[in-house]
């Protein structure tokens, strides 16, 4: 590790990032134990009672259940065609590579107002109506590109050697993946997946537009946001941060997994294993 | 002899393979982009073309949406908010995040792990959720005001924290500095302080290390992140009808109003691709910017 | 000179599952229609004929797919019915009015019931949103006021004499003001603008709602506005909005705003936000309608195009005009009844926010009126000031 500077100027503004940082999201999950409907200060004293109410609420449930079925089809997706695409640009050497990546990429470089409206008026031009699956197909857009990005870049910083050994030896290609590429990449192919879940689970610029009558939490909280705000909305938040913060953990550990456990993945070939 | 058959023939169709093959992976995803986000962009931009109805398009081409768009008086003042709250917005974002940046990946030590898992964590907070928590601080009887009444620094509340441009900016900031972090912390990777000193080494003096090892790694990261932030600032909608009052109005709610309240949709591509127009200018003349002054790609000590 | 005050509410426990009901609505102009088409009072009642055929109310069964405000698919009060037929609510919530319209249009959705407020009527049945309501499946829609079971502003009758709406709620608009901060409360829409309350009052987003309110104010009927009074219109909400805070993104919104202390006095309230305030804390919010009155809504249960479990929605209408039932949804809005029998089991409360013994005094005040024409050569269209009001909504 490089030698460690002393530098109280820029740990004092990390220090106090931090605190901007947690701020709002601290007092968010404080307030929905409050005791009465109030959001300001002073507080009250703590209880349940939002939380109950919460998940008694058929709606909310709804909400879950459709988010988390959502996010379930989108990140399978993803995993699978960008897992493909990722092999594809970086492995080939064709003039086409340029284009294509810059296809892939480009969703991220437009504000989601963009993409929504304009999903919006190309499903209402072939009528299809506007549904989860709509929602489904914007969220794989959206997301795409986060994953294709982390895929891409891992499989662009492996060493190429490995692979072509493999396929010295015979292997198809079908099998340098599955046994030389795969074992490498595959915790940081599941931390990306979990980020495109938890990207898709908590959309919603795009959403807002492509949504049909079906409701995912992000929308919850919007039509929970046009009301007056009780703490219910508190709860609501907090079990959406809960779940997004579980999934980002989750794409850290692996993420930090691929590091170490790289070496530990190619033993079997190096070891004169058939491959 | 088949061995050496079968050998050539996958070698023959491996050193193939690995030009057509690998391209060959990505055509799903291609198809799936070009169908879903390539056409309705291509939808998108000709309906800004048409003529309006209610919630419906007809007939001759025309440019009379963006002849509505342009000619509004109001769309103008809203482009300038827009602008400016994500010019402020990105600046303020990236000029908290350098420093950042700079501790994590230099002055951190034991704690970088964790800090950096702590920032990015924040990225799990919802979009929505920010923005209204924001309101509980910022308002008149919110937080900030109530702890400063408390220690008696003021007598009334503030009341130029909230509805206004600068709680956009603030919110918008909140939303924005993991992501900025991330990209500038992943920028400094290359820069060592090893690297550093050699270039001391070298003979170059503090400007010339900045101007010619430092500045050219983060250069590229920064703009980018700049940029990034500016343009996802400005076409918020939801931000400004929320913490924006009536200072804070932006250009995206009246994009978003003429499409899912009015039903103008030639009015709201019209005001969108405008406003994609300007972007796509911000990027071409940053583009052209690090290349003019040579920060686009790393050159080192000569 | 007469007033009309709603009296305020005591605290309330309103049931969860649904407080913001942000009615916008431009009334049509009943009054208007009561004197210039036939006599004071006496409307038409189309309807006599076909309830005197036997009415038969279909069986209800399975989901209802409902797209309009939140509340307005009054869970608790028509919990009986629900559980006694085995039917369940999946609803859609809107953000403003227009959003119905924009998510029948863009073709979202098998809807089975919406709302209209009955403004909006004329656009409705221009966009093909509205199908028409055969009321011998409604038996009980006798129950209702004769007003409301008259043609008048065509709002929920056609001049045929066929049914596109069942009305079953209603309310005025007023002013709403926190009254801890401000002992007494305003008298006047003008009193929002004394330089004292300069970025401390506010208003929703509501287009047609600001519209309508402005256009009574300065003595217009806001379906026949013409450019020049269009013209003070905008002054008048431009005047309005830089006096404002922010423009509250809805109803619950703005509530919300009143009960922070952001702002101290609404343009545009409602009575519904004294309880919506309440529930969060504060019980001192009150509502009246002001000196130069102000504008009722009427909102209307309709059956869209798209429906495809129709039999189970006139079950549903039915209920809802049952007086208890409708007493109970009164309450539970914050509203007025239309049921005349549901006077009765209104809580005192609910009961005296309007006068049902002088409901025509009230509804002189402030009557129902209609939106801006969909499209006229002389009259501010809607689409006009919908494009218009984003602009003002702009003005710093």
């Amino acid at each position: 590790m490089d030698a460690r500077r002393r530098s109280p100027f820029t740990a004092a503004v990390t220090l106090v990032a931090l605190v901007f940082l947690f701020l709002p999201l601290v007092l968010v999950v404080l307030f929905s134990f409050h005791k009465t409907g109030g959001l300001s200060f002073p507080f009250k004293g703590f209880s349940l009672r939002w939380y109950r109410d919460t998940f008694g609420s058929f709606e909310f449930r709804e909400a879950l259940k459709n988010s988390a079925v959502v996010a379930v089809c989108v990140s399978v997706a993803t995993l699978v065609l960008g897992t493909l695409a990722a092999y594809g640009i970086s492995r080939t050497t064709s003039r086409l590579r340029g284009p294509i990546g810059l296809l892939f990429f480009l969703p991220i470089t437009l504000p989601g107002l963009f993409i929504g409206i304009a999903m919006l008026v190309a499903f209402r031009r072939v009528e299809l109506q506007l549904s989860l699956v709509t929602v489904a197909i914007a969220h794989f857009v959206y997301v795409f590109p986060f994953f294709l990005l982390i895929a891409k870049a891992t499989l662009d910083r492996l060493d190429p050697a490995l692979e072509e050994a493999a396929a010295d030896l015979g292997a198809s290609p079908f099998r340098v993946f599955r046994k030389v590429t795969l074992p490498q990449i595959w915790p940081i192919l599941v931390g990306a997946t979990s980020l495109a879940f938890a990207l898709s689970f908590d959309e919603f610029i795009i959403t807002f537009f492509v949504i049909g009558s079906d409701s995912t939490l992000p929308m919850y909280i919007w039509s929970s946001l046009r009301r007056t705000i009780d703490p219910s909305i508190n709860v609501i938040s907090t079990m959406l941060m809960l779940i997004t913060l579980l999934l980002w953990v989750l794409a850290f550990v692996f993420t930090l997994r691929a590091g170490r456990g790289r070496a530990r993945a190619v033993e079997p070939i190096l070891g004169g294993e058939e491959v | 002899m088949s061995v050496v058959a079968h050998e050539a023939k996958e070698s023959a169709w491996r050193s193939r393979e690995l030009r057509l093959g690998p391209l060959a992976l990505t055509l799903p995803a291609v198809l799936g982009l070009i169908v879903f986000f390539l056409a309705p962009l291509a939808a998108f931009v000709l309906y800004s073309f048409l003529t309006a109805g209610l919630f419906s398009v007809s007939g001759p081409l025309t440019l009379d949406a963006y002849r509505q768009a342009v000619s509004s008086g109001v769309n103008g003042t809203l482009a300038v908010n827009s602008f400016v709250v994500g010019i402020c917005a990105a600046s303020v974002t990236l000029a908290v995040s350098l420093p950042i940046a700079y501790w994590l990946r230099y002055a951190a030590g034991r704690w970088q792990t964790l800090v950096l898992f702590l920032i990015t964590s924040t990225l799990f907070a919802s979009y929505l959720v920010r923005i209204y928590a924001w309101r509980s601080i910022l308002g008149e009887n919110g937080l900030l005001n109530s702890g400063l009444e408390r220690l008696g620094l003021i007598d009334e509340p503030l009341s130029f924290l909230l509805y206004n441009r600068f709680s956009v900016t603030v919110a918008l900031v909140h939303i924005f500095l993991p992501y900025v972090v991330l990209v500038l912390y992943a920028g400094l990777q290359p820069l060592t302080p090893a690297l550093l000193e050699s270039a001391e080494d070298l003979g170059a003096n503090a400007w010339k290390r900045w101007r010619r090892v430092i500045l050219p790694l983060v250069a590229a990261p920064a703009a980018t992140a700049f940029l990034f932030v500016f343009v996802l600032s400005a076409a918020d909608y939801v931000t400004p009808q929320f913490l924006g009052g009536t200072n804070g109005a932006m250009l995206g709610v009246r994009v978003q109003a003429a499409m899912t309240g009015v039903g103008d949709w030639p009015l709201g591509a019209a005001l969108s691709l405008l406003m994609l127009a300007a972007f796509v200018l911000c990027y071409g003349l940053t583009a052209l910017g690090l290349r003019l002054l040579r920060l686009d790609r790393i050159r080192f000590v000569t | 000179m007469n007033r009309y005050f709603l009296t305020p509410l005591d605290r309330r426990e309103l049931l969860k599952g649904g407080l913001v009901v942000a009615s916008i609505g431009a009334v049509p102009s009943f009054l208007a229609a009561c004197g210039g088409d036939d006599d004071g009072g006496e409307a038409a009642t189309p309807t006599a004929t076909q309830a005197q055929e036997t009415p038969t109310v279909p069986e209800a069964s399975g989901t209802i797919d409902y797209l309009s405000w939140e509340g307005y698919d009054v869970p608790d009060a028509t919990k009986a019915w629900r559980d006694e037929n085995g039917v369940e609510f999946k609803s859609t919530y809107i953000g403003n009015h227009d959003d119905i319209q924009a998510k029948i249009a863009a073709g979202g959705g098998s809807y089975d019931l919406i709302t209209y407020y009955q403004g909006y009527k004329p656009l409705y049945q221009e966009l093909g949103i509205l199908s028409p309501i055969d009321v011998t499946k409604i038996p009980n829609i006798e129950n209702e006021f004769p007003y409301f079971q008259s043609d008048v502003g065509n709002f929920w009758i056609d001049p045929d004499g066929t049914w596109t709406g069942v009305p079953w709620t209603w309310g005025s608009i007023g002013i709403t003001w926190d009254d801890k901060v401000l002992p007494g409360g305003l008298t006047s829409w003008y009193d929002l603008l004394d330089p004292k309350f300069e970025n401390k009052i506010g208003l929703p987003d509501d287009p047609v709602g600001s519209f309508t309110l402005a256009a009574h104010t300065l003595g217009y009927d806001p379906a026949m506005v013409t450019q020049e009074q269009k013209a003070e219109i905008v002054d008048l909400l431009t005047r309005i909005v830089k006096h404002a805070r922010s423009v509250a993104p809805s109803f619950g919104d703005m509530t919300t705003q009143l009960v922070n202390g952001d702002i101290v006095a609404c343009w545009q309230g409602w009575a519904a936000m004294n309880s919506f305030a309440a529930d969060a804390g504060n019980t001192t919010v009150k509502t009246i309608v002001p000196e130069e009155g102000s504008f009722s809504f009427c909102d209307l249960y309709a059956i869209p195009t798209t429906a495809d479990n129709v039999d189970t929605v006139y079950s549903y209408l039915n209920n809802v005009l049952e007086p208890e039932v409708n007493a109970a949804a009164a309450e539970f809005l914050v509203a007025g009844v239309t049921v005349e029998g549901a006077v009765d089991f209104l809580d005192e409360a609910t009961r005296s926010l309007y006068p049902y013994d002088d409901l025509e005094g009230l509804l002189e005040r402030a009557p129902f009126y209609n939106n801006p024409p969909v499209e006229s050569d002389e009259f501010v269209t809607y689409q006009e000031w919908i494009d218009t009001w984003q602009e003002v909504k702009a003005s710093t």
